[in-house]
């Protein structure tokens, strides 16, 4: 169920700017995990700018 | 261990891991000043003696995985650094019992460092079989493998000021420890190196769950792991991997179970009976991960 609701925020970034807003209602998931999503999806993402570009598996 | 060629490597392997970040002893250290800031020497051989444990089960745990080159104990023969962690493993104990508290605590201390250590073995034993098949699984072998290392730094330190709150500190230490291994797994699935987990068929959650995804990448993944495609074919795509996975939803969701278990530690060490100063360094300890 969670990892679903993750799944859909993610691809609707919309969905999370409501989240955000109090607009949107997390259902079937426990407080702490509506916390969890929250803390993760709504933080500023630095860390996924990667540049893939540096990556070296040779 | 008072031949000068064993030592040798025995202090090499000690000062690499004293330049690691996470530090089991200061959480021992922490644990023990809960109640008492007061300097005990005691507890600073008490510290080291988890100190040694975790180096050993270190050791043991990077000669099982075979993919990490650099560190000196691979660099050495295997059964050199074998012998090294073993003599790790005794030291801890030795150290633990020769420190000076009372022969009662110093006993519930290494009966913890005995249940513990056992379950963090049964819990690296299902990791090295890969037997995982399911989240719930995954989850499982994390309590028993990182949670319960964490709960014998944290308890050895608690046991040895004779806290009344041991239930209490097992239980986020756990929550603490699965935090701990899902952030390993997360950075070593995004890690750009040759370390990369993915590329080294290290067998982790966030791998499982992107082996159940239905892109082109995710049947890379599966047919790599399955041995029909090779390592020089994964290279080849990199870019494109590393383009998916940073961009997965599986990294999200990841990343909010591993938050998930650190909330849950940090709700539940907040249950302490402790000065409000210590709560906010052990939350710092948490949210550091």
């Amino acid at each position: 169920m969670l990892q679903n609701i993750v799944e859909k925020l993610v691809k609707n970034p919309d969905l999370i700017e409501k989240l955000k807003e109090g607009k949107l209602e997390l259902a079937g998931v426990s407080e702490m995990e509506k916390a969890a999503v929250m803390d993760v999806l709504t933080k500023d993402n630095n860390d996924q700018r990667v540049n893939v570009k540096n990556c070296y598996w040779q | 261990m008072d031949d000068n060629d064993l030592q040798e490597h025995a202090i090499s392997y000690i000062l690499y891991k004293r330049q690691e970040g996470f530090s089991f002893s200061s959480l021992t250290q922490f644990h023990y000043h809960m109640d008492d800031e007061e300097k005990c020497k005691g507890i600073v051989h008490a510290s080291a003696a988890v100190e040694f444990l975790m180096l050993a089960l270190d050791i043991l745990d990077d000669l099982q995985d075979q993919d990490d080159k650099e560190k000196p104990w691979s660099m050495n023969s295997f059964s050199t650094s074998m012998n090294i962690s073993t003599g790790f493993l005794m030291l801890s104990k030795l150290v633990l019992r020769q420190s000076r508290f009372d022969d009662d605590l110093k006993l519930e201390a290494l009966q913890y460092v005995d249940e513990q250590v056992l379950r963090a073995v049964k819990g690296q034993h299902q990791d090295l079989q890969s037997s995982c098949a399911t989240e719930k699984e995954f989850l499982c072998m994390m309590k028993e493998k990182s949670g319960s290392l964490m709960v014998c730094a944290t308890l050895i330190g608690a046991i040895l000021q004779r806290s009344t709150q041991k239930e209490i500190i097992k239980d986020y230490s756990e929550s603490f420890g699965m935090a701990a291994q899902l952030a390993n797994d997360i950075d070593g699935l995004l890690r750009l190196d040759v370390k990369n987990d993915l590329l080294h068929k290290q067998w982790t959650l966030p791998i499982l769950l992107l082996t159940k995804e239905r892109d082109q990448e995710a049947d890379w993944i599966r047919d790599y792991y399955a041995g029909k495609v090779d390592k020089a074919f994964m290279v080849k795509r990199e870019e494109v991997l590393f383009r998916w996975i940073h961009h997965s939803p599986v990294v999200s969701y990841v990343k909010v179970l591993k938050r998930f278990y650190q909330r849950k530690a940090l709700d539940r060490m907040l249950d302490l009976q402790v000065r409000q100063e210590w709560k906010h360094d052990m939350r710092e300890y948490i949210e550091k991960i």
